[in-house]
């Protein structure tokens, strides 16, 4: 059980290339902080800093109030699950798992009382004598899960360890994850460029674009009010509907493309110099409409039918600025309709498009 | 192939055929006179075993051949076993060892000592045998077997393909280990070593025979007649100046020479195999 701090993070390879720009954020005890963005964001870089496995730049890395930049990953109390799960290929599920524990010279009775126990939790009590390679991908997951758990470590690192799973394994083992930590409680940093893994798993997200910070915020404020434009436009699937905008000196509405004005109006309090302004607007917020109350209107260009939604792709009317909608359900709808959409206003985001900040 | 064309069939199991006569022949040839008596064999190539195979063996065994001293092949064997082990061990220890350095640890030119041993994949034994010679002789080492071992078991090949192996390694492992506790001593020992084990079979086999076949270097490093190794042996029995040849002695001893690496070859041939094209970790 530990907190985990880390202030001002920098990392800078040789040759000068900086991959983090100074990352702060305060990790509570049992908390589980899920680092997400896309490919090359730092993130498992920050990652590895924490394991010990990076050297830190500059900045500080606490674990437990304990000042870890200079301990070897060992004397971390630490206990990683990697990408490819780094199973020792010639040892069996047994000894992978009782390894780390071996190497701290703890006694022989424990340990196997440990990896009985861990083995029971993870359901792998009749894979113990198996070599890595005979398991299935589920299953070296689980003993790369068991390796981290049976150590009892203060912090649980996971380096993507969902990704090399298919689809379904991914779900069940998401939720075996989420579970395992809810009934552990350990502090854990788990790194993911899936956003439904972060959604899901995070206790709160710390979002990431090339080596900075964007948002630290619980899934659901990250949803709701995103404080940049890359967080609107990385969270949620599809993505936020992006737009240009102008914003109208009188503050009640928007003006998009040359002249198609939308009646918006709460944005009595932003001010912004040039007026000049991106509205973002969620698929799943923009609702189908009786055409005497629609804001603006969608024309049809692609559907995707999934069952439980209707993912429309179209542009808006007159203009040739894309728009995707998300109906809820099975809807009546047919390329080259005209579909009146309206969107309530609580659920419009405006950001500066210099900046890329949040403006209301 | 799944063809299934008998003409194909039966003209590739003639050429593998042909292709065993060709190899097999000499050795049965020189099987075939280490089983006759020496006057039997003097002028002409026996077709079929004589009835002399064990009084020969023993002799070869025993006492070995009058014209080269009277050393008993058994000795020889013995030099070349204890020669040809010291180099594969030495070689395998000392280029396991510097991959693992090479690869493992970031230390100032790197680069540097991986390109010099690299070069001395260019310079074989014998371009070097004068200055190796200088020096085994003035460390006191001549007709030793130290002497006959040392100036062989640096070896740019085997640290080479131990580096090549340690690559494809991934780096997780290692991590792995390190979040594990495993210091660099444990990480070798707990995991570079069994995972390379296959590797050192295949090595291990193909340096035997290097070193089973070594003639140069120890025809230069030993003078006295008990520290003659048998490839040595062979050549000295070829020569005799007055005297008529025993050959069937010089055919038996060929075929004790060959032996051990056969052997060595039958045993770890399954190893061996795998730590050739073993790609799969």
């Amino acid at each position: 059980m530990a907190t985990v701090t880390i202030k001002d993070a920098v990392k800078t390879y040789p040759g000068n290339v900086q991959a983090l720009h100074g990352i702060s954020i305060e990790i509570e005890d049992g908390e589980l902080i899920v680092m997400v963005g896309p490919s090359g964001c730092g993130k498992s870089t920050m990652l590895r800093m924490v394991a010990g496995l990076e050297t830190v730049t500059s900045g500080d890395i606490h674990i437990n109030g304990e000042w870890v930049n200079k301990k070897e990953p060992a004397d971390r109390d630490i206990a990683m699950v990697f990408q490819n799960y780094a199973l020792y290929p010639h040892m069996s599920v047994y000894q992978n798992m009782a390894y780390g524990l071996k190497n701290r010279k703890i006694p022989k009775d424990e340990i196997e009382q440990r990896v009985q126990d861990t083995a029971k939790i993870l359901e792998l009590e009749e894979f113990l004598k198996r070599k890595p390679k005979e398991l299935s991908g589920g299953q070296r997951q689980r003993v790369a899960m068991g390796r981290a758990i049976v150590r009892e470590p203060k912090v649980f690192l996971f380096d993507e360890p969902l990704s090399n799973l298919d689809a379904k394994l991914r779900v069940q083992m998401r939720l075996e994850i989420k579970r395992l930590q809810d009934r552990l409680g350990v502090t854990t940093i788990y790194v993911t460029h899936d956003q439904v893994e972060a959604m899901t798993l995070g206790h709160r997200l710390l979002l990431m674009n090339e080596g900075r910070v964007e948002q630290i915020g619980t899934p659901l404020e990250v949803y709701e009010k995103p404080q940049t434009l890359f967080v609107a436009g990385f969270i949620g699937s599809p993505s936020m509907n992006l737009i240009p905008v102008r914003l109208d000196p009188s503050g009640n509405q928007v003006i998009l493309g040359e002249s198609l004005p939308l009646p918006l109006n709460n944005f009595e309090n932003i001010v912004n110099g040039d007026s000049s302004v991106t509205l973002g607007m969620r698929p799943e917020h923009l609702e189908a409409c009786e055409t005497e109350n629609a804001l603006m209107f969608l024309q049809v260009e692609l559907l995707e039918k999934l069952g439980a939604d209707t993912v429309v792709y179209g542009s808006l009317d007159q203009t040739d600025t894309a728009l995707t909608v998300r109906l809820s359900g099975i809807h009546p709808v047919d390329t080259g309709d005209r579909l009146p959409v309206t969107i309530t206003p609580e659920h419009l985001h405006i950001f500066d498009s210099d900046t890329g900040n949040r403006l209301n | 192939m799944i063809e299934n064309r008998p003409t194909l069939n039966a003209l590739t199991h003639v050429t593998l055929v042909i292709g065993i006569v060709i190899v097999i022949f000499p050795i049965y040839i020189a099987f075939v006179a280490s089983t006759h008596e020496a006057r039997d064999i003097l002028m002409t190539v026996q077709g079929w075993f004589g009835t002399n195979f064990i009084e020969n063996y023993s002799t070869v065994l025993e006492k070995g051949k009058a014209s080269t001293g009277s050393i008993s092949v058994a000795l020889m064997m013995w030099n070349s076993l204890v020669m040809a082990l010291g180099i594969v061990v030495g070689k395998i220890s000392i280029s396991i060892l510097s991959a693992y350095a090479i690869v493992y640890f970031r230390f100032p030119f790197r680069m540097f000592f991986f390109w010099m041993i690299f070069v001395t994949l260019m310079l074989p034994v014998e371009v070097r045998i004068l200055p190796t010679y200088e020096v085994v002789a003035n460390l006191g080492l001549l007709n030793t077997y130290p002497g006959l071992v040392l100036p062989l078991i640096a070896s740019a090949t085997a640290t080479f393909l131990f580096r090549q192996f340690f690559l494809t390694i991934p780096d997780e492992l290692a991590e792995a280990a390190r979040v594990d506790g495993a210091g660099p001593f444990r990480f070798f020992f707990d995991i570079l070593l069994p995972l390379s084990r296959t590797n050192i079979a295949a090595l291990f086999v193909i340096l035997f025979i290097y070193g089973w076949n070594q003639y140069l270097w120890p025809l230069l490093v030993t003078t006295e007649q008990n520290m003659t190794t048998i490839v040595m042996g062979i050549q000295a029995m070829l020569y005799v100046p007055d005297d008529i040849n025993e050959w069937n002695i010089t055919m038996a001893t060929a075929i004790l020479a060959m032996l051990p690496p056969v052997l060595i070859i039958i045993v770890m041939q399954r190893q061996f195999v795998k730590g050739l094209v073993e790609t799969e970790k």
